[in-house]
């Protein structure tokens, strides 16, 4: 048999072409051992290309970590108490203490010193808001970019938002509380009581405990970490339980209503798990109305840029839909180079933003996993950074504008730009109000769009340079207040535009419905 | 120093207690067991699940590690038992026997995943190489492809042209991809 004659099957098999009244012919084909071959060794370059395109490297190794077994500061607690134990000679001490504690200093002090040259880790959670919070040495100020790293509650409450789109409600009303921000999806619990909320579109969440990892399948759920025991209350949905430490019962996946408490035994090697009742703690319980209602109505959408210079699918931030494609305006046909900048930050907290610039298909878009419903009462805020550093040629188009549009139909659609030096803000696609002339440099501007279910829509803006901190509260007074319009659409759609001839980067893209979770602080 | 060498000592590290190092072993090798993975286990398996369960039996059996042994040697031996327990529960699974060709495919991926190999990255680097030495279009292809999952007929669509065209453009981008890393087998069968 000509090995190659099952070729154009196999590969409409791997493309997901291939019509299953033909799966027979080529079952067939694939007995004969030559075709075989020629078949797994097209199958193996298959697998490898998607390998290669995935470009996942950081989030592979990240996720790895996370799902190793223990916990590890209570590993290293407790390899730092037998070195505790020891006690030191009067003379000579190296010689008396163990080769595994002087290894131990060695590693810590060149990890010390390794770390100490590397760039900070870039942010991975938003604290969007605290209430009579104090935390232990620096005090993170309400919509600021939380890094990975250690924080500990020791009095009030506190709700994070994971870029990975998990809400965490912290509390230390009744004792401190220690989390550990691992990465965008997950977090070790070191102590105290956090519930876990996911918002929509939202997966995989990982909760790190003393006694295992919980993994999130689409629950709202409570865990409290205490001194000589470990409860796991499911709320809402379900969760996975995985622990290395031997149990007296193997933790099931867990469902709404059920609860299970977990004591260690025998040192760190074995633990018993009992099921308990329920606790009658919530999210919106456990901490105060003010952040219930922004945990309800926070931060939507987030979009950092966080990407490596040769990332080519750029499908990071949360609540979107996809990734960064070109959008259908201009209609233009061809390819274009969406990049990630690697120029210093211009107010961002990431270090990196987004280029415009070329000259062909000058839009980009993303979906919104959840749209803006503008026939509801309700209020949006979306905030973005911008910087020019080339200006075009000629003043005839806009030299940024920032669209939310219903999609196909282009006259619903609302949006902000820079025209002739100042911001305008439109409606249906045309203008209702420009400001005065704007600052020069880096701007960050905010925009409210006010939905009415029955009467008229509004539109404010705000302006100023990036370089000052917004209010923690909104303005009295906005920059730019638009004329009444209605509309009634689905606004589904982010679309970026910028003038043809110029140059410019844009950062800190935030989509919600609070002031706090869009007028985000700078990360120390 | 030799690559595997400073794995090695990572790898020790790790044993004494140092979670740090076990996951630069982890960052050093991940691109390699992957890619191993990928290459050895049938359609619809998660390749990634398969690798990440190796690390964490990795983490688990730090003490079975022999420090004079090679790093991926040990990460590679346990890799091939993951993804074999893998097929095996597959085969177990009600709805086995209704996917294409399973016993067929998976022969010839076990037969493959006993034969000595070379280094997986090795295969990864050339292949990163060819990408580059490819067109800007037979690059943006490939991303279509692979990045976006765009399906057929909407590259169809893009480019003009019909999905018959984009069938053959795929076949012989692989084909030149194939050809430019050496993968294949010869006809006894060995790599």
């Amino acid at each position: 048999m000509n090995e190659r004659a099952a070729d154009a099957p196999w590969n409409d098999y791997l493309d997901g072409e291939l019509p299953e009244e033909h799966h027979d012919a080529l079952r067939a084909a694939l007995t004969d051992e030559a075709t075989l071959r020629r078949a797994i060794d097209q199958y193996q370059l298959h697998r490898l290309l998607g390998l290669v395109h995935a470009d996942d490297d950081a989030r592979f190794v990240s996720a790895t970590m996370t799902r190793l077994p223990g916990n590890g500061q209570r590993f290293s607690d407790e390899v730092m108490a037998q070195i505790a134990r020891v006690s030191p000679p009067r003379r000579a001490w190296l010689h008396r203490v163990g080769w595994a504690a002087a290894a131990l200093l060695l590693i810590a002090i060149g990890s010390g010193t390794w770390l100490a040259s590397r760039p900070p880790p870039e942010p991975v959670a938003i604290l969007l808001m605290a209430e009579h919070a104090t935390w232990v040495g620096t005090q993170p100020s309400e919509g600021q970019r939380l890094r990975p790293g250690r924080y500990t509650l020791t009095a009030g409450r506190a709700l994070i938002h994971c870029d990975g789109g998990a809400q965490l409600a912290l509390t230390a009303l009744s004792a401190p509380l220690t989390i550990e921000l691992l990465d965008s999806n997950s977090a070790a619990l070191h102590s105290g009581v956090l519930v876990t909320r996911l918002s929509d579109g939202a997966h995989g969440f990982t909760l790190r405990t003393p006694i295992g990892n919980v993994v999130d399948r689409g629950t709202e759920f409570l865990v409290d970490a205490g001194s000589d025991a470990t409860e796991v209350h499911v709320l809402t949905g379900a969760v996975a339980i995985s622990t290395s430490i031997t149990t007296t019962i193997t933790p099931p996946p867990l469902v709404a209503g059920q609860a299970l408490r977990f004591r260690p035994v025998s040192g760190a090697t074995q633990v018993t798990a009992e099921s308990i009742p329920l606790t009658t703690r919530d999210f919106d319980s456990l901490v105060p109305e003010r952040i219930a209602r922004a945990a309800a109505s926070g931060l939507d959408v987030y979009e950092g840029f966080a990407y490596h210079p040769q990332q080519r699918k750029l499908d990071g931030g949360s609540g979107w839909d996809g990734p960064w494609g070109r959008g259908p305006l201009t209609h233009h046909a061809g390819p274009f180079a969406l990049q990630a900048n690697s120029l210093p930050s211009v107010g961002g907290t990431s270090g990196r933003a987004l280029t415009l610039s070329g000259e062909h298909e000058r839009v980009v878009k993303r979906l919104l996993a959840t749209p803006i419903a503008m026939n509801r009462d309700g209020a949006h805020y979306l905030s973005f950074i911008y910087h020019a550093h080339q200006l075009p040629n000629n003043d005839t188009e806009d030299l940024l504008r920032v669209i939310l549009s219903a999609g196909a139909e282009q006259d619903k659609r609302l949006s902000v730009g820079i025209f002739h030096n100042r911001l305008a803000l439109a409606s249906a696609g045309a203008p209702t109000a420009f400001s005065r002339e704007l600052e020069t440099g880096s701007l960050r501007v905010v925009v409210k769009v006010v939905t009415s279910a029955t009467g008229e829509d509004r539109l404010f803006a705000l302006v100023q340079s990036a370089t000052r901190p917004l209010s923690p509260s909104e303005p009295t007074e906005w920059t730019l207040t638009g004329r009444p319009f209605s509309e009634d659409a689905a606004l589904r759609e982010m679309h970026i535009a910028w003038a043809s001839g110029s140059a410019a980067v844009i950062d800190e893209v935030r989509l919600g419905s609070s002031w706090k979770a869009v007028a985000g602080g700078s990360t120390p | 120093m030799d690559g595997d060498a400073a794995l090695q000592r990572q790898l020790i590290s790790a044993q004494a207690g140092n979670r740090a190092a076990f996951e630069a072993v982890v960052r050093g090798t991940e691109a390699r067991v992957r890619g191993w993975v990928v290459m050895h286990t049938a359609p619809g398996t998660d390749a990634d699940e398969i690798s990440q369960r190796t690390y964490i039996e990795a983490f688990k059996h730090l003490a079975d590690y022999d420090q004079a042994a090679s790093v991926m040697g040990w990460l590679l031996a346990i890799a091939r038992y993951q993804a074999m327990t893998e097929a095996t529960r597959r085969r177990r699974q009600a709805d086995y026997h209704s996917r294409f060709a399973p016993d067929l495919i998976e022969r010839e991926l076990r037969r493959r995943a006993e034969l000595p190999a070379e280094e997986p990255a090795e295969v990864v680097v050339r292949l990163r190489r060819c990408l580059d030495r490819l067109g800007d279009g037979g690059r943006q292809f490939l991303r279509w492809r692979y990045e976006d999952d765009l399906p057929l007929v909407e590259m169809a669509t893009r480019t003009g042209r019909s999905v018959a065209a984009m069938k053959k453009q795929l076949f012989l981008l692989r084909q030149k991809l194939q050809s430019c890393i050496g993968l294949g087998t010869t006809a006894n069968g060995e790599p």
